[in-house]
């Protein structure tokens, strides 16, 4: 009879052993290649993209620069050693051959500070790579509103 | 017979026992003194007890981990239907920056509707809130626009809460990475 109760008392406990401290996995969504936040006129913006080098040679990311904002830097986010999310500028990226810049959420992304105009979705941002060895490359980036973490961003355009 | 009805009512009350979300912290007091971004004086969290809430922490020049973390909040809103007993908070740790106005510009980017509400206060009422939910913030950097104009940027914990109908911590999750199908899953167990 008391082994009865003890086992009753433990499935039902079993069953419903949450605690309040949550893991965090990460969320499965694909992620977009290039996009760009919306944001508003003065404020900051964010942009992420993918650049290959397909020169046979190693190439360095010199600036960035686009016509929708003042200032242009690469930033990564980073985990600070006390456990807060920080950011910093990272200069003078150097891409191996057939190596890929990739510039995703929570990562390394583009910074647009003291932007020029409103983006909102269905606008275009255009940014220019300055690259030592191939020189200015355009990339065309629509403003997209995404739905972060638990929706399927695949379709679209990138 | 009578040892089966013994059972399920111990099994029942097991149950019972362990389905209450264990409280983390009690947020209910001290109240702080804040503004919306409609400009309307507000009192946290007095004014939004009675219904669960889902509490963020941002800065509008954030570029990367802030929108994260209030689409996260618009995606859990949307998932549990944009219920009226579940309201959504962002507060800023930048009110230096973040006025009403630009918080207001900042929702309307993000298409929120009249349920979810960004709060910012005078920095030293801000300051004893962030101390009270446990939110650190620091200056990491500065940089002058082409125009001579001081930019900084802060480094900030990252995390999205869940209040009870109590204003009482039940859960706690890292703002920008969890998925918010986790966050939405949690809150439907408590409605």
């Amino acid at each position: 009879m008391r082994k009865s109760v003890f086992f009753f008392l433990f499935i039902g406990c079993v069953a419903c052993s949450g605690t309040g401290q949550k893991p965090e996995p990460s969320a499965e969504t694909p992620p977009l290649e290039n996009w760009a936040r919306p944001a508003v006129k003065g404020s900051m913006g964010g942009a992420y993209f993918v650049y290959t080098n397909e020169l046979p040679a190693a190439d360095t990311v010199l600036s960035v620069a686009s016509d929708a904002a003042r200032m242009v830097q690469l930033h990564e986010t980073y985990e600070t050693d006390d456990g807060i999310s920080g950011m910093r500028e990272v200069k003078n990226i150097i891409l191996q051959p057939e190596e890929t810049l990739v510039l995703e959420e929570g990562g390394l992304h583009l910074m647009l500070m003291n932007m020029q105009r409103n983006l909102a979705e269905g606008d275009t941002v255009f940014v220019t790579l300055k690259l030592a060895q191939a020189g200015d490359r355009e990339i065309k980036i629509p403003v997209i509103s995404p739905s972060a973490g638990g929706e399927d961003h695949s379709n679209h355009p990138q | 017979m009578k040892s089966l009805s013994v059972f399920s009512l111990l099994f029942l009350f097991a149950i019972t026992a362990c389905s209450r979300v264990p409280v983390l912290d009690d947020l209910s007091s001290p109240s702080f003194n804040m503004i919306n971004q409609d400009g309307e004086e507000v009192v946290f969290p007095d004014d939004f007890k009675g219904k669960y809430m889902v509490l963020g922490f941002i800065y509008i020049n954030c570029p990367d981990v802030c929108p994260m973390i209030t689409q996260n909040m618009k995606n859990v809103q949307s998932q549990l239907g944009n219920p009226d007993d579940v309201q959504f908070v962002a507060v800023t740790f930048d009110p230096e920056r973040d006025t009403p106005e630009e918080l207001k510009k900042y929702k309307d980017m993000f298409k929120l509707d009249t349920n979810f509400n960004f709060l910012t206060a005078d920095t030293t009422t801000m300051s004893a809130f962030l101390d009270s939910v446990r939110v650190r913030t620091q200056i990491s950097f500065t940089t002058e626009s082409d125009t001579g104009e001081e930019l900084y940027f802060i480094n900030h914990s990252n995390k999205i809460m869940v209040l009870n109908r109590k204003a009482q911590l039940i859960y706690e999750y890292g703002g920008s990475m969890t998925n918010p199908n986790m966050i939405t899953e949690d809150i439907k167990k408590v409605l």
